[in-house]
């Protein structure tokens, strides 16, 4: 392997080690208990946790909801978005 | 409209007159409305990322057919529940382990109309003279949302 490869293989390790956020975002619609439901059942958070980031979505209009790897990342998206919740992913900074 | 329990957990509700049954029937109508795609809306903060025609590829399909899933087991429901038709009294059943499907489905409805109608959080539409298809809409919003209340205070499993 050579030096140009050691690099590139690096750069991209880094790369996919960089957290990636799952960001929840309010809506007029959902009820608030709802969303709160969704936190507890797609992460499995106590209900004090999942209703405190509700909340947050609620007053500050969005919440990371978790952050960590890639693929994960992009599956707890799915989740919450076939519960109906808008989110997205964004790379923690 | 009533509202009873089942002894095995479950929701029926009685409807008496045809304006019930439209009501009912509206959630599929609504849900279903002609332009919206909810696995797009829900999806729509990704829309300018790179990874958004991925997303549109993989994942959009998938949720597309959760949410026709929801409104299949409502759509069977109210099927059985107006074998009579749709002009006679008769009850609708939400079995327990459809309580998910059927808050699912009022959401879909109810983010259907808040994107036409953009109500926001308003608890009371005004309407300058007689009834509007926006104020006739926002009835039905909150109908669908007193349901999803009542679902979620039951437990939705």
């Amino acid at each position: 392997m050579s030096d140009s490869d050691t690099q590139t293989l690096t750069r991209e390790k880094t790369a996919l080690d960089v957290p990636w956020n799952v960001v929840v975002h309010d809506d007029p619609v959902n009820l608030m208990g709802y969303v709160t439901w969704v936190l507890m059942k797609v992460f499995g958070y106590p209900e004090r946790k999942a209703a405190q980031l509700m909340m947050q979505v609620h007053t500050q209009g969005r919440s990371i909801v978790w952050s960590g790897q890639r693929e994960k990342a992009e599956f707890y998206a799915q989740q919450l978005q076939a519960h109906q919740l808008t989110t997205s992913l964004e790379k923690s900074e | 409209m009533n509202l009873t329990s089942t002894a095995d957990g479950g929701i029926e509700l009685h409807l008496e007159h045809q304006a019930e049954w439209l009501m009912v029937a509206s959630i599929l109508h609504d849900a279903n409305r002609p332009g919206f795609d909810l696995a797009a809306a829900v999806g729509a903060r990704m829309a300018d990322t790179e990874d958004w025609e991925d997303w549109s590829e993989w994942v959009l399909p998938d949720l597309r057919e959760g949410f026709q899933q929801h409104l299949r087991t409502v759509a069977a429901a109210i099927e059985v529940g107006a074998q009579q038709g749709f002009i006679q009294p008769g009850t609708v059943v939400i079995p327990r382990d459809a309580f998910f499907d059927w808050y699912a489905a009022l959401n879909q409805a109810r983010l259907a109309l808040e994107s036409k109608y953009q109500f926001g959080q308003k608890s009371r539409i005004e309407t300058e003279d007689t009834p509007t298809k926006r104020g006739a809409a926002h009835f039905r919003s909150q109908f669908y949302n007193f349901l999803q209340a009542h679902l979620l205070d039951r437990g939705l499993g």
